[in-house]
């Protein structure tokens, strides 16, 4: 058998008979198509935090913004990677959401770290109380998250904050509302003493967006973008908790 | 002086890791993929090896069986850009001295370093 014909049959799944199903990617292709899209981001971000760590020599202040301008982009790069082999994965109809419950509050402090941004030094306020464990695929939940995060970070208005409120829901689901401080979560406070009106769109718009959504659904959860009149739009993620969906 | 084999099919890591665990004082040693790190190790037995999971022909994970079994005096740091828990779960299982995600941070390394093999800055 030729290499060709033999890494055809390792990453395509197809059968002889006429009849049979069309032919599918493996498993095995899309893990090692992760890798070797992971591989140059991941060295990319290894060479920037080096550089900015002073381990080729001191940096100037200008070299060291556009270092970490730089980093920010490898980051949501290898966040999007995940996301999009993910979603190839979900296309191809292979498995992809592996459900089991978990702390949101937890993972979403997890991927707030990992962003090397810490709550209290104010670019992002946490607002959660309500101590959810939700019953979902942790990967795809923790780069949901960092995604959000990192495309967020990046969009706020100067002089505003991320605002993250959880709040566990009536429909037994676990909802948290990612938003510039002062915007639509102020506006669904006001919907919860009856103001729909305040509520214009919900339509997701753009690409990475649009992939968000797509496994988060795979995962049994809702993402969805809200914007009201006068507010900055707010990124809805809404995830089942673990009690009903263990139980079903 | 802490002597290290870099492990790693992918030249770029070779090169990042040589580049900062010099700057750590450790004496650095490459190798491509696993055989050459056997042959590497028998030649000249490292303190420390930081090795990738993820390598065509002998695998990370399967060399790591290999060199616990041979050397279980060896610290083995096992390094892997995969984001998957199960590749963690299978590194601690087989018994490695530590786990470095990549991209390794020099916070990360110094630490591994420290804590494994006595390193001190």
């Amino acid at each position: 058998m030729s290499d060709f014909r033999k890494a055809q049959k390792r990453f395509v799944s197809e059968s002889e008979d006429a009849d049979s199903p069309p032919p599918r990617f493996t498993p095995e292709f899309f893990s090692d198509l992760s890798h070797e899209l992971r591989a140059p981001a991941t060295s990319l971000q290894g060479y920037i935090s080096y550089l900015l760590d002073g381990v080729a020599g001191d940096v100037t202040p200008v070299q060291r913004e556009f270092l970490e301008r730089a980093g920010v982009n490898a980051s949501r790069l290898l966040t999007l990677i995940g996301e999009v082999v993910d979603l190839f994965r979900a296309e191809a109809g292979g498995a992809v959401s592996r459900r089991e419950s978990f702390s949101l509050a937890d993972e979403v402090r997890a991927a707030v770290g990992s962003l090397g941004v810490h709550p209290d030094e104010g670019a992002i306020e946490l607002m959660m109380d309500a101590g959810a464990v939700i019953w979902a695929d942790r990967q795809i939940v923790r780069r949901t998250l960092t995604g959000i995060f990192q495309r967020s970070l990046a969009k706020i208005p100067g002089g505003t904050r991320l605002r993250v409120h959880m709040a566990a829901r009536p429909s037994a689901e676990a909802l948290l509302t990612i938003s510039p401080t002062e915007s639509v979560a102020t506006a669904n406070d006001n919907r919860s003493r009856g103001s729909f009106e305040t509520t214009l769109s919900r339509e997701v718009s753009d690409v990475e967006l649009s992939v968000m959504q797509v496994l988060v659904k795979v995962t049994g959860g809702r993402l969805w973008v809200e914007t009201a009149i006068g507010g900055h739009p707010a990124i809805c993620l809404a995830l089942p908790v673990a009690n009903r969906e263990a139980t079903s | 002086m802490t002597r290290i084999l870099v492990v790693d099919d992918d030249p770029d890591a070779r090169l990042l890791l040589d580049a900062v665990l010099q700057t750590c004082d450790c004496e650095v040693d490459l190798a491509i993929d696993g055989r050459d790190a056997m042959h590497r190790i028998e030649s000249r037995m490292p303190d420390g090896v930081f090795l990738d999971v993820r390598m065509p022909g002998i695998g990370g994970l399967e060399l790591l069986d290999t060199l616990r079994r041979d050397h279980p005096q060896l610290k083995i740091v096992m390094t892997s850009a995969s984001s998957a828990d199960e590749v963690a779960v299978a590194i601690r299982t087989l018994g490695a001295a530590a786990y470095l995600p990549k991209p390794i941070t020099l916070h990360d390394l110094r630490k591994v370093l420290h804590d494994c093999l006595g390193w001190r800055p």
